[in-house]
């Protein structure tokens, strides 16, 4: 179980993670995409999943950082891709609506600094090849440990 | 064995004279031939001596000579208590070479007696599921291997073996691409077709283990069902023509299909894991003896 510490924000959560950039999770993020229909419905639907557990950086309005999101041909075994060069998540076009929104809510976990869970320590949206798993509430307090709490922001 | 015991007595005599002298040949000039009376006396006024020889001292000499005949020996065959090297005489031991088509459990052209043998070489490889060959970049790759044989020129023999391989992964929109690096360590029985023949085409069947790492692949930044790695147990079956001089020197081509136990690299998006069933055509050099 994670300690949720109601702190401020980490000055540089970058610095202990792989990532080359990341977002703060509780300031306005405008996720943008060409994508129509089901692949739109799912970009929404996982702005949902991660607000649901109280990270409401995603979705806000006045977006302080922008993060795009495409849909592209994969591999089999690949679902998805958070290229932290230029803040974008890719998308593999193979996947269920369900599946989709999931994949993309890990993405953003990704782009919040986030790392993979190991399934044994977790049930987490953070679960390598997770295609099941909605962000959960300890899902929230990592969130929380790299950006503070959303809530008491 | 048989002795035979010479005695020679050899008479050392001065003068014209012998203790007992032998007679004489018909056909050969007397030594002493009479006196012609009809031949003028040299000196008749010469007084006449009565001149009677004293035969020399004689000395007899007996030398005993123990030899032995090997009769009982077949003609090469070594004498017993005479080294060949004390004599510089090589026995020629005449070997019989296996024919082209024989089944002979040892040829004694070779060293070993059986044919031993070591390859390098190198190949081609891909996968047989659907979805590994979707993964890597191409459906063929590369592979290097090293294979020591042992009964080459028997019936049946055994092949141990280690092969490399690598592919380069294509993950998603050109991003996140890997390596995917296997390493396989088997053993497999050979039924050599033709053993002792200059081509000697082989069947072959074993297993070993085998092992596919994922490497330079972003796997904190991904949402994949690649696993880093995975360990599998694998069962080469497969074909292979050897090529072979006196010289030791060989040319090996081979066939192979490998059949793996279930696989966790690879977890595609419905649920399934994919096979990491593979083929291999490859190609080696070496040396046997």
């Amino acid at each position: 179980m994670l300690a949720l510490t109601g702190a401020a924000c980490s000055e540089d959560p970058s610095a202990t993670a792989p990532f080359a950039h990341v977002v703060d999770a509780c300031a306005p993020i405008a996720l943008t995409t060409t994508a129509t229909g089901a692949e739109l419905a799912s970009v929404a639907q996982a702005t949902a999943l991660w607000t649901a557990v109280g990270v409401t950086g995603p979705g806000e309005p006045g977006a302080t950082a922008t993060i795009s999101v495409a849909f592209v041909p994969s591999t089999p075994g690949v679902f998805g891709f958070y290229d932290d060069a230029d803040l974008t998540l890719e998308i593999s076009d193979a996947l269920s609506d369900d599946q989709r929104a999931i994949v993309i809510a890990h993405e953003l976990g990704h782009a919040f600094g986030l790392l993979h869970v190991p399934p044994s320590e977790r049930v987490s949206v953070m679960n390598a090849g997770n295609l099941a798993i909605v962000p959960t509430a300890d899902d929230r307090l990592a969130v929380a440990a790299l950006w503070g709490d959303c809530a008491n922001r | 064995m048989r002795k035979i015991l010479f005695v020679v007595a050899c008479s050392l005599v001065a003068g014209s004279a012998f203790a007992d002298p032998p007679k004489p040949d018909p056909g050969m000039p007397p030594l002493n031939p009479p006196t012609d009376p009809t031949a003028p006396t040299a000196d008749p006024t010469a007084p006449v001596t009565d001149f009677t020889p004293t035969p020399p001292p004689v000395t007899t000499t007996t030398t005993t000579i123990e030899t032995t005949t090997p009769v009982d020996n077949p003609p090469g065959a070594p004498v017993p208590g005479i080294a060949a090297s004390d004599t510089g005489f090589v026995p020629y031991q005449p070997v019989e070479a296996p024919g082209p088509y024989s089944y002979a459990w040892h040829d004694p052209y070779l060293a070993s007696g059986i044919g031993v043998g070591f390859n390098i070489g190198g190949g081609l490889t891909g996968f047989t599921d659907r979805a590994m060959r979707n993964t890597v970049s191409s459906n063929v790759g590369g592979l290097w291997d090293a294979r020591a044989s042992f009964g080459t020129h028997i019936p049946i023999g055994l092949d141990v073996g280690y092969i490399g391989s690598a592919a380069n992964i294509n993950t998603i929109n050109g991003n996140a691409n890997g390596t995917l690096v296997g390493t396989t360590v088997e053993a497999a029985l050979r039924y050599n077709i033709l053993p002792h023949n200059t081509i000697n085409p082989y069947l072959f069947a074993g297993a070993g283990w085998q092992r596919y790492d994922v490497q330079n692949m972003h796997f904190a930044q991904s949402d994949t069902g690649m696993a880093p790695h995975d360990d599998v147990a694998e069962f080469p079956m497969g074909a292979g023509i050897g090529l072979r001089d006196l010289s030791g020197f060989n040319v090996d081509l081979r066939g192979t299909f490998r059949a793996t136990t279930d696989s966790t690299l690879l977890q595609e998006s419905n649920g399934n894991y994919a096979q990491l069933h593979s083929w291999e055509a490859s190609g080696s050099v070496g040396y046997e003896f």
